[in-house]
């Protein structure tokens, strides 16, 4: 046992710094790309990513249903993408920074949502900053602890997702809060309602139903004829978009996402890069959170459940790659939207939930299969 | 290194900190804690009482059950109408839900454990329900309430819907010895074996909420459950004759693995088969409880079917109720007709709007009350019928008498 | 003089014991919390309590052995739960099925041995093919575990329910059933000796003994701390990565095999309600050790760590607590034991690039300036 512990020791020890130095020959003879035979297929997989497999599902669409191509299938199709659309962009740059997923997005929608309703009492736009502030601290914690520890991400916004699940049940006992109900018993249960009835009794009596109804109204304001929550993820998105490819921060978290090391030894201030990055994925995540609680008219722990796991499935859809800096927004909405568009087709011809579930599985180890494999043949890896 | 020993030192110390919290948190609402310590003293209690047995049974059936009501206003501790059981199908399918619908009514029982027709006060019941979610919260209120009017000594059991978790509880359960359990399964037919152990252990055992499977209902006292077969049979009647027995409906199911699953579909389209020939399946999906899912189903159906959609079945209130009526709004179809099962707040807010067309009255309180009733009339010494199943008072909501059942109960 | 070197030794050991401690933390942690608990919550040592909540654990504890392996190959294997589903309905359907072939209730017992024999092998066969996939997609097809695993959940949780048509599965004969959970002394503590346990055990020490006492399992360890060094000494790797994946397939399946049988039904939806199986697993292959990383691991001790978990909820339901506690309770005994691990590897990548020789003299010149004073 021993013996074997210190056999591993010594190949630790080898690996950082023999082996480091053998990596570097390995990789360095590159074959000189301009010689490789490109491959049709490969060239445009990699090149139009996502939108390929759009084009694919789009014509089959055409064939399956004449009603595809109407305008409101298709808005359809985006409405019911957009929540799981914000929610995504916040963690695409978690994944583009390198780290693999943000596990703590479902209770942060979660806990956004309640705190939303709680201080919607005083006004709307309260509601909205106070959920957003709760979001920038879970992605402040988040974002430290990974950033400067190194924590191993996925494990540790998982232990942070248990233990917000655990405050929101604790504080509501299981029970659900409604945007316009007011008793007694509802100022007892919470994590500032307690409070804000100690501080000012006469919460009570102010008139809850007008902005209850401005709370629900969130999800169902139809400006230009489609919703709200619609605009709101094209301009997080548009956002991200800037901020990914534009900005001074979005070319410092390539840097970082690709290689953390040379960021640091390039002086980027990787802790805070990275801080920043699980900070956008958690503000996201409480845009999301807010928008589902007007759309189910309570707040609960319940919701976005699986919101997670989705999300990653449509960023890696989208040519995100888990090895961290690569991937854009369009790429993301173009993942959001596959998976949309899968589960419209799918429904339009007819076939079930639990079948839909399958193929869905079975497209996306296709997809990625095959971007890998293209990847690969271009002389490029993916990890 | 010491900076790491303390490090360690800090970190079990959070840990055992963040117990205490959490307990005194937990510690407020539940009546557990309350229940153990007094669960010692009944035990002594009931030894000495050998002999005062007629007095405590006097007393226990005097108790007046008439002014209780529930949250909403509704009488809580009374008994909703039985259906009489057809015979047996001989077709394989049609027989599978017919054992899940009528389970344990024409079973042959095991002889069943004795009363000891010594009175309701004072005894010990275990309540093992399903999961956290405020329909159980209110279903724990409901069984507090009539723990109190039967003076009943009511620990409250919660797996959070882990099977495994379950099992476990009746292990506990039996190692325990109360008077009496009442189990909701998580599920009918892995319950088969929860219901023999108590059986075996001799403990008595009501199975509330969920309807368990034949085999288990040998060994079962009694069953009380919201007739959700029956009630979405009326329901679906009504729904039918108010768009004159001709409609194409779609179906949104409850998620898969219990009767729901079961009652608010498949029965619903076994019973339009039989009964309104021209309302026509267009689909069946189960998308689960998301939002934001079921409003893409039911637009995608819209586009779909067009006009041909008219009628929607969901197998809940809520979450499902409101990604379909705005899926409606938004397409413009209001002109759709939407029944769901439940009345949650959202659901009689979207009745009072005439978003929805109607709903089941499930009363959650009664669900946990009526178990403890039954649990009463066996110790009062009260001949249970063997084949009976105790349901809930049953009533169809709509928008005329949507007030009479406000507040809601969760 | 002397003084120094007593006290450069006094460090040295106590260093030892810490490391010997953080290596054994699992033992530590299920002590710790079996005397808080004993203190706690009353009747937490009885045998009404501790039987049931090892029987609960025998799940998570068979899931966690192939995980483990995954993990210390360096892979993620996010499918355990959707396999243990797959495992469970699986044997339930194909037993019923077979039991018709070979006659039913007619042929008696033979029918019944011979159905659950089958039965039993095409859900394992079933767990093997899955991990087999898994193991290949990332092994030979080069793509992350976490991506591979993700999209293998979906599509099984799918077959899953279409297998069962949303229903629950049980079998037709339970005879078996009452096999597998009889104790074999009906004596308090040791009721907990009924066969799932013991096949349990036996597939724990086996597993643990091939990755710790036998080469495939050192070169297992070698593949997960240093996949390139152990490719140069000569071990396949990829054919490692894959056999992790198929042990993984193999015992969640086992495990849900087990677990259906046990309860005589198999649920199509288990894990979806709760606490995921797949995140007690997880949770508790960290907390027992396992490096995310790969490369040092050890199934007992995933064993261990799967028995705290389980004593935590145990307890804090015996304390009459909600199931809220018990979330908070595993997320921050899993939060501590990550900030934990990685802080001590924070301070250490701290000292990396210092002259080593020199670190060394810094107690070293500390102790001289302290007995200079």
């Amino acid at each position: 046992m021993k013996n074997l512990m210190k056999i591993n020791c010594c190949w630790r020890l080898m690996d950082e710094e023999v082996f480091s130095v053998e990596e570097n020959v390995c990789y360095e003879v590159n074959k000189d790309t301009r010689r490789i035979k490109l491959d049709l297929f490969s060239t445009i997989v990699t090149k139009f990513g996502v939108f390929f497999m759009i084009a694919i599902l789009a014509v089959f669409g055409i064939i399956v249903s004449p009603k595809f191509l109407s305008g409101s299938n298709l808005l359809n199709i985006l409405n019911a993408v957009s929540y799981l659309g914000i929610v995504a962009t916040g963690i695409a740059f978690v994944i583009y920074s390198g780290h693999y997923a943000d596990m703590s997005a479902p209770m942060t929608m979660a806990i956004s949502g309640v705190i939303c309703v709680e201080f919607m009492r005083y006004g709307l736009i309260y509601g909205i900053i106070a959920a957003v502030i709760t979001g920038i601290i879970i992605g402040s914690i988040n974002g430290f602890v990974i950033g400067k520890i190194r924590c191993n991400s996925v494990i540790w916004t998982m232990a942070m997702n248990f233990i917000l699940e655990g405050l929101v049940r604790w504080s509501y006992h299981g029970t659900q809060i409604y945007p316009d109900m007011a008793n007694e018993q509802t100022y007892k249960t919470g994590f500032f309602l307690p409070l804000m009835y100690k501080l000012d009794p006469n919460i009570l009596n102010i008139d809850l139903e007008a902005r209850a109804a401005a709370f629900n109204g969130l999800a169902q304001t139809y400006p230009l004829g489609a919703p709200l929550v619609l605009y709101v993820m094209f301009a997080v998105m548009i956002a991200g978009y800037i901020v990914m490819s534009k900005t001074t921060f979005g070319n410092q978290l390539k840097v970082v996402g690709s290689n953390y090391n040379v960021a640091k030894m390039s002086g980027i201030n990787c802790t805070r890069t990275v801080m920043f990055a699980f900070i956008v994925s958690s503000v996201c995540a409480a845009i999301g959170g807010i928008f589902m609680t007007s759309l189910n008219q309570v707040g609960a722990f319940y919701v976005g459940q699986g919101y997670d796991f989705q999300a990653v499935t449509a960023l890696i859809l989208g040519g995100m790659s888990l090895a961290g800096g690569r991937g854009n927004m369009a790429g993301v909405f173009g993942g959001v939207f596959t998976l949309g568009l899968i589960s419209n087709i799918l429904t339009l011809i007819g076939i079930g939930t639990f079948t839909q579930k399958m193929i869905t599985g079975a497209i996306f180890i296709l997809v990625v299969y095959v971007n890998a494999k293209s990847l690969r043949k271009l002389g490029r890896d993916y990890a | 290194m010491k900076r790491k020993m303390t490090v360690c030192v800090v970190a079990m110390l959070i840990f055992a900190l963040m117990l205490t919290f959490a307990g005194c948190g937990a510690g407020k609402e539940t009546t557990t804690d309350k229940g153990k310590d007094t669960s010692t003293e009944t035990k002594t209690d009931k030894g000495s009482n050998e002999g005062a047995k007629s007095s405590n049974l006097e007393e226990s059936l005097k108790i007046d059950i008439s002014d209780v009501k529930g949250s909403d206003g509704q009488p809580l501790l009374i008994y909703g109408e039985t259906r009489p059981v057809p015979p047996k199908p001989t077709d394989k399918e049609e027989l599978e839900l017919w054992n899940i619908e009528y389970a344990g009514r024409t079973t042959e029982k095991l002889p069943m454990i004795p009363s000891p027709k010594d009175g309701i006060i004072g005894k010990r019941i275990i309540m093992i329900h399903q999961s956290e979610h405020p329909y159980w919260t209110a279903v724990s209120n409901g069984a507090k309430m009539a723990a109190e009017t039967y003076k009943v000594d009511l620990d409250i059991w919660n797996p959070n819907g882990d099977l495994n978790q379950q099992n476990q509880f009746i292990d506990k359960a039996i190692a325990e010895k109360p008077d009496l359990v009442l189990l909701s399964p998580l599920d009918a037919k892995a319950s088969v074996q929860q219901f023999k152990k108590l059986y075996d252990a001799g403990i008595p055992a009501i199975a509330f909420n969920m309807i368990p499977t034949d085999e288990a209902m040998k060994y079962v006292l009694a069953i009380t459950a919201p007739d959700d077969f029956g009630q979405f049979k009326k329901l679906a009647k009504h729904l039918a004759d108010a768009v004159g027995g001709k409609a194409g409906v779609g179906y949104i199911t409850h998620i898969p693995g219990g009767s729901p699953y079961f009652a608010r579909c498949t029965n619903v389209v076994k019973y339009y088969e039989e009964n309104y020939p021209d309302m026509k399946t267009l689909d069946i999906q189960s998308p689960g409880f998301d939002a934001p899912k079921v409003k893409q189903v039911v637009s995608d159906w819209i586009t779909r079917f067009g006009d041909e959609l008219t009628c929607i079945v969901l197998a809940d209130d809520s979450a499902q109720a409101l990604g379909a009526t705005q899926a409606c709004e938004e397409d413009g179809r209001t002109d759709i007709k939407i029944i769901a099962a439940g009345n949650s707040k959202v659901g009689m807010d979207l009745v009072k709007q005439g978003k929805l067309f109607a709903i089941t009255y499930q009363s959650a309180e009664a669900d946990g009350a009526i178990p403890i009733k039954v649990a009463a009339d066996y110790f009062n010494g009260v001949e249970l019928d063997k084949n009976a199943a105790f349901y809930l008072p049953q009533a169809i909501i709509t928008k005329e008498n949507v007030e009479e059942y406000m507040p809601a109960q969760w | 003089m002397r003084n120094i070197i007593k006290n450069i030794n006094i460090k040295a050991d106590r260093t030892l014991i810490l490391s010997k401690l953080n290596n054994n933390r699992a033992y530590v942690l299920l002590v710790f919390i079996m005397i808080l608990m004993s203190i706690c919550a009353p009747n937490f040592l009885g045998t009404g309590n501790i039987v049931p909540m090892i029987k609960t654990a025998l799940l998570p504890i068979m899931a966690g052995i192939g995980f483990t392996y995954v993990m210390i190959g360096g892979n993620f294997d996010l499918s355990i739960g959707a396999v243990i589903n797959v495992g469970a309905a699986v044997a339930m359907g194909e037993f019923n099925r077979f039991f018709a072939a070979f006659g039913g209730e007619a042929a008696g017992t033979k029918a019944v041995v011979l159905g659950w024999i089958v039965a039993i092998l095409i859900a394992l066969a079933a767990g093997v093919l899955v991990g087999l996939i898994n193991g290949l997609l990332v092994a030979k097809g080069r793509i992350h575990s976490f991506i591979v695993t993700i999209g293998m959940m979906t599509a099984l949780t799918g077959f899953v329910y279409t297998y069962c048509k949303g229903n629950t599965i049980s079998a037709d004969n339970t005879l078996f059933v009452n096999i597998l959970e009889r104790p074999f002394i009906k004596v308090p503590y040791l009721e907990v000796f009924t066969i799932r346990f013991l096949v349990t055990v036996i597939i724990v020490i086996f597993f643990e003994v091939l990755l710790l006492k036998a080469k495939w399992g050192r070169d297992l360890l070698m593949v997960g701390s240093n996949e390139e060094a152990a490719w140069h000494a000569g071990i396949n790797t990829q054919r490692k990565i894959i056999w992790t994946f198929i042990f993984s397939g193999f015992t969640s399946a086992f495990g849900g095999v087990m677990f259906a049988i046990s309860m005589n039904a198999a649920v199509p939806n288990y894990g979806e309600r709760g606490i995921n199986p797949l995140m007690i697993v997880l949770a508790s292959t960290i907390i027992g050790g396992t490096e995310l990383t790969g490369g040092r691991g050890s199934v007992v001790h995933t064993t261990v760590a799967v028995l705290t978990i389980q004593a935590i909820f145990n307890g804090l339901i015996i304390m009459g607590m909600g199931f809220d506690a018990q979330v908070l309770a595993a997320g921050v005994l899993l939060a501590v034991v990550v900030l934990y691990e990685s802080y001590s590897l924070y301070k250490q990548n701290l000292k990396k690039g210092a002259k080593a020789a020199l670190l060394k003299e810094v107690p070293e010149l500390k102790a001289r300036r302290k007995s200079a004073c």
